[in-house]
């Protein structure tokens, strides 16, 4: 006979939550299968406009700050006496997209899968773990294009290995993120728009289009720009792409200790607040 | 083990409520202006169920809208948590809870079936033994590989119910009364059902239609505001249902107009005071004296008054001959959509003329699955040559 299932009031804790999730694993290769095949569903141009769109973002930056507002010198020389914004650029926007795309993926499909988990049962956990794989399919092709990049424009170095990793890590930092705010994002549509505003705040916040540099000595309200940036968990990840794509640097082991822990620490509490609230919502309608 | 051998579902003082928000739009704002404080109520959706369903058999569940049935279903089903109390299942669970069960509406037809076995844990290749059964039985044909938001609500009702039985369930869970569609598919789903029971798959059907629990179900639970009313033999819990729904409580708007409401009564298979919506039923009245009577009219009066049709059957009473006691009138047909209504009898040549009304509580029946219009219009067919009698 079947096996028995018991529902109760009990709470699962995190640890149970990843077990049931992981007992549901061929359901999960199933619906990554699906949600990768219907990614560019009804779209002429279907899987180049993941080239597509890192291309144009690349191109906008490169015009707007490397033609019309020309720094010049204020771009760091890099490996093998490069001095190019738009690779400069492109490799730290990577880093970035990687955790503004797998947060927000995170947190859209958690709401999305309301409407299927209201009518059958499966775990909360199972379409938030295909998104951000899902989303890590579709960014592979923009971190392959910016190994490419450096490959043609500089000679081959072992460091570019490094890129795994970290894009590895700014995900689970993301997937941490966006595992955190999923549930409010349902109760409050707010979450969602908010994050959106907040994203688009932080980028700034992060040097990506700026190099680090630039901010020496600079302050606003009598705090160091160049301390306060630092503070920003992102700043780790953006400096140590640059390292080794434009640098042709390994990190340091304290910058791998860094976004190691950061990025583990923010997972493990995005799941654990996750865990204890996604089971729920399902009449968060 | 829990459960016993031969329990298939078991619940213990199982209770669900739903936080109520006042406000109904979920904004931040509003959580921060109450300073921390969300102004909600609890309402119990269930409160303190026990229930247990032996392993093969069809349990029928009926109440009032509201009363709860959806919410048991979704909790026995794990969409919902209980809020307290445990409820346990034996067996794999496979529900239609909604029309269309679990579809995804971007993906064809053929995609939803994988999807929903995969769900289930049912790999690919079972899934391709089952698909032109499931296929053949959903009647869909080429739409099989159209995405699912092109169906018409029948075919999805279709396709949803033929994944639900094929995919094996030890435990199916149909909440009828959204979730099937159409006649000719209904009697297909019952006979199903039928088979499955035959084969040991317990299901829990949510019904309204009390004639059918009361025919197929092994045994029937009445909701009433989240508590179980009545647990039992199905046709003891429906002739409490229909008691209550009639007898117990004087229905609106008519109970202002009754007169001599004694002297009339309706009957029929679907209980005192009932019919079933297509079916026939039994007007008795009883006067004093037929002595002035000449003729009796029967009429049917909606909330909007008489209804708008030639409703009234006239009996002239010559023929009857009585002098005085309890006339019966069997109507063959209650042409009527479910609902409630009022039976009229008019007594015709009456220096008074008088008349004599009573409520009357019309139930869907199986030829009444999808009710639609304001009439309903009884059809025979037959072979060949009408025979006209």
């Amino acid at each position: 006979m079947g096996e028995v299932t018991i529902s109760t009031a009990d709470r699962r804790g995190p640890f149970e939550e990843w077990i049931e999730t992981w007992r549901h694993r061929e359901l999960m290769a199933h619906m990554l299968r699906r949600e990768l095949r219907t990614q560019y569903n009804r779209s002429l141009l279907g899987w180049a406009w993941s080239l597509i769109n890192p291309l144009t973002t690349l191109l906008i930056y490169s015009v707007v700050f490397g033609v019309i507002l020309s720094g010049g010198d204020a771009v760091p020389r890099g490996a093998a006496g490069i001095q190019s914004f738009p690779l400069f650029l492109f490799s730290a926007l990577v880093a970035w997209n990687v955790f503004s795309t797998v947060s927000t993926e995170v947190m859209q499909s958690f709401a999305g899968s309301l409407q299927l988990r209201n009518r059958i049962y499966f775990p909360a956990g199972c379409q938030v773990l295909v998104s951000v794989v899902s989303s890590l399919v579709v960014l592979a092709v923009e971190v392959a294009v910016l190994a490419v990049a450096f490959l043609v424009a500089t000679p081959v170095h072992l460091a570019l290995l490094g890129l795994v990793p970290i894009v590895v890590l700014a995900a689970l930092l993301g997937f941490g993120v966006g595992l955190f705010l999923s549930v409010p994002n349902v109760r409050y549509r707010d979450v969602g728009y908010l994050y959106g505003v907040f994203l688009r705040f932080f980028f700034f916040l992060t040097p990506i289009i700026y190099p680090m540099s630039i901010l020496e000595g600079k302050e606003i309200a009598g705090l160091s720009l160049d301390t306060t940036i630092r503070l920003n968990p992102l700043t780790h990840y953006v400096d140590a792409i640059r390292r080794v794509t434009y640098m042709h640097e390994w990190p340091p082991a304290k910058l791998w200790a860094i976004m190691f822990t950061i990025s583990l620490a923010v997972a493990l509490v995005g799941w654990t607040s996750f865990a204890r609230q996604a089971p729920d919502a399902t009449e968060g309608r | 083990m829990a459960t016993s051998a031969d329990l298939a579902v078991r619940l213990s003082g199982v209770g669900k409520s739903f936080r109520l928000y006042q406000e109904q739009t979920g904004s931040l704002r509003n959580r921060l202006t109450g300073l921390g404080r969300t102004r909600y109520r609890e309402f119990p959706a269930l409160t303190d169920i026990d229930l247990e369903v032996p392993r093969g058999t069809m349990l029928g569940i009926i109440g009032p809208n509201g009363s709860g049935k959806s919410t048991l279903l979704r909790v026995i089903a794990r969409v919902y948590r209980p809020t307290s109390g445990r409820v346990e299942t034996q067996g794999r669970v496979s529900a239609l809870l909604e029309l269309g069960a679990g579809f995804h509406h971007e993906l064809s037809g053929r995609e939803n079936i994988r999807l929903n076995a995969a769900i289930m844990g049912i790999g690919d290749d079972r899934v391709r033994s089952l698909l032109d059964d499931i296929v053949a039985m959903a009647d869909i044909g080429e739409f099989i590989d159209s995405p699912v938001e092109v169906y018409s609500t029948g075919m999805r009702a279709r396709l949803g119910f033929s994944i639900a039985v094929h995919l094996d369930p030890e435990i199916l869970l149909v909440d009828e009364t959204i979730a099937v569609g159409d006649l000719r598919f209904y009697e297909k789903s019952m006979e199903q059902f039928d088979r499955m029971v035959a084969g040991g798959t317990t299901v829990l059907l949510v019904s309204h239609s009390l004639g059918l629990i009361e025919r197929k179900a092994d045994l029937a639970l009445w909701l009433e505001h989240g508590r179980v009313a009545a647990l039992g033999d199905p046709a003891s819990v429906v002739g409490r249902y229909i008691d209550h729904y009639t007898g117990g409580e004087p229905l609106d708007p008519y109970d202002a107009t009754l007169e001599n409401s004694d002297a009339l009564f309706v009957e029929s298979r679907a209980g005192d005071g009932c019919a079933y919506s297509g079916g026939e039923c039994t007007v008795r009245v009883r006067v004093d004296s037929w002595s002035e009577t000449t003729g009796l009219q029967v009429n049917f009066v909606s909330h909007h008054g008489p209804l708008p049709y030639e409703s009234s059957v006239e009996v002239p009473l010559g023929a009857v001959g009585v002098e005085s006691g309890e006339l019966a009138v069997v109507l063959p047909v209650v042409p009527l959509p479910p609902g409630q209504y009022a039976v009229e009898v008019v007594l015709i040549g009456s220096t008074e003329g008088r008349s004599l009304r009573t409520p009357i509580l019309v139930y869907p029946d199986l030829s009444d699955a999808a009710p639609a219009g304001h009439l309903v219009m009884p059809l025979e067919i037959a072979q060949g040559d009408v025979q006209r009698g």
